[in-house]
């Protein structure tokens, strides 16, 4: 096979791929500082991560928080997080436009912030 | 069905796989080095099968294919418990399974085979596992 078509493959593969990362990492989210509010309508917390889906005016969002041990450290619990809570979440959307996805730092609920990532701005 | 998948998911071991820090990631470490050895166990069998001198490779290599995939099933169960229910309704998880029984089936149907059968389950076996490999990955994006 020649370098060109091999790195063809590469690339191709790699395409695939991309929507794939959603789950991990930061690599699938875009720079710029993202900031939703909403009511939590559902929370699946527990490993590998905790996932929230955001009722935002007429969207629907899916909102990546901590693994459990992330969360408590931050000070969250469970309870805090239960379907009706109003909830600001600070971090990053997805690179594609057209996903409501978002990987949150921060999660602010009643005015106070609990802190995911501390070391990420 | 729902009743026994719940049931699962609500054993105590299956809740403190959810929230353990370190349970969690070394069960999951542990269903992939179970792959590893099961698949750099079976390629080099394939291959060396395929190339008509298979006899001491597989000597060699099947009782490490067998050590990997009981490691790969032991933590796949435990993964496969803390969301069960989720599990089985992915699209993913049920191409995996069904991959992974067609998998076995050749390499059980196989054990004894020689010539022109045994080269042909190698190379469906070359073909299968990767694939098991792949649609077992891509549960985690679905």
């Amino acid at each position: 096979m020649s370098i060109t078509r091999r790195s063809l493959l590469a690339s191709g593969l790699c395409a695939l791929a991309l929507p794939a990362l959603a789950h991990h990492g930061w690599r699938w989210t875009s720079d710029g500082e993202f900031e939703l509010s909403g009511i939590i309508a559902t929370a699946e917390l527990g490993n590998p991560h905790g996932v929230l889906t955001v009722q935002a005016g007429d969207e629907v969002w899916i909102a990546e928080i901590g693994q459990p041990w992330r969360n408590a450290e931050a000070g969250l619990t469970d309870a805090m997080l239960a379907p009706g809570t109003e909830v600001v979440l600070r971090g990053h959307r997805s690179a594609d436009p057209d996903q409501l996805v978002m990987k949150a730092e921060r999660v602010i609920i009643a005015g106070t912030v609990y802190d995911l990532y501390p070391n990420r701005s | 069905m729902i009743d026994f998948l719940a049931g699962l998911e609500g054993t105590a071991l299956a809740q403190h796989l959810k929230v353990s820090r370190w349970t969690y990631p070394l069960v999951n470490a542990g269903h992939i080095l179970g792959i590893a050895l099961l698949i750099g166990a079976v390629i080099p069998m394939d291959v060396a099968i395929l190339r008509g001198r298979g006899a001491a490779t597989v000597a060699m290599l099947r009782p490490w294919s067998m050590a990997g995939f009981a490691l790969a099933a032991g933590c796949g169960a435990l993964l496969f418990i803390t969301q069960a229910g989720d599990y089985l309704d992915s699209r993913w998880f049920q191409v995996k399974m069904a991959l992974l029984g067609v998998a076995l089936l050749n390499a059980a149907l196989h054990l004894g085979a020689a010539g022109r059968g045994l080269r042909r389950a190698a190379l469906a076996s070359l073909v299968l596992w990767p694939f098991v490999l792949l649609s077992g990955r891509m549960i985690g994006f679905s």
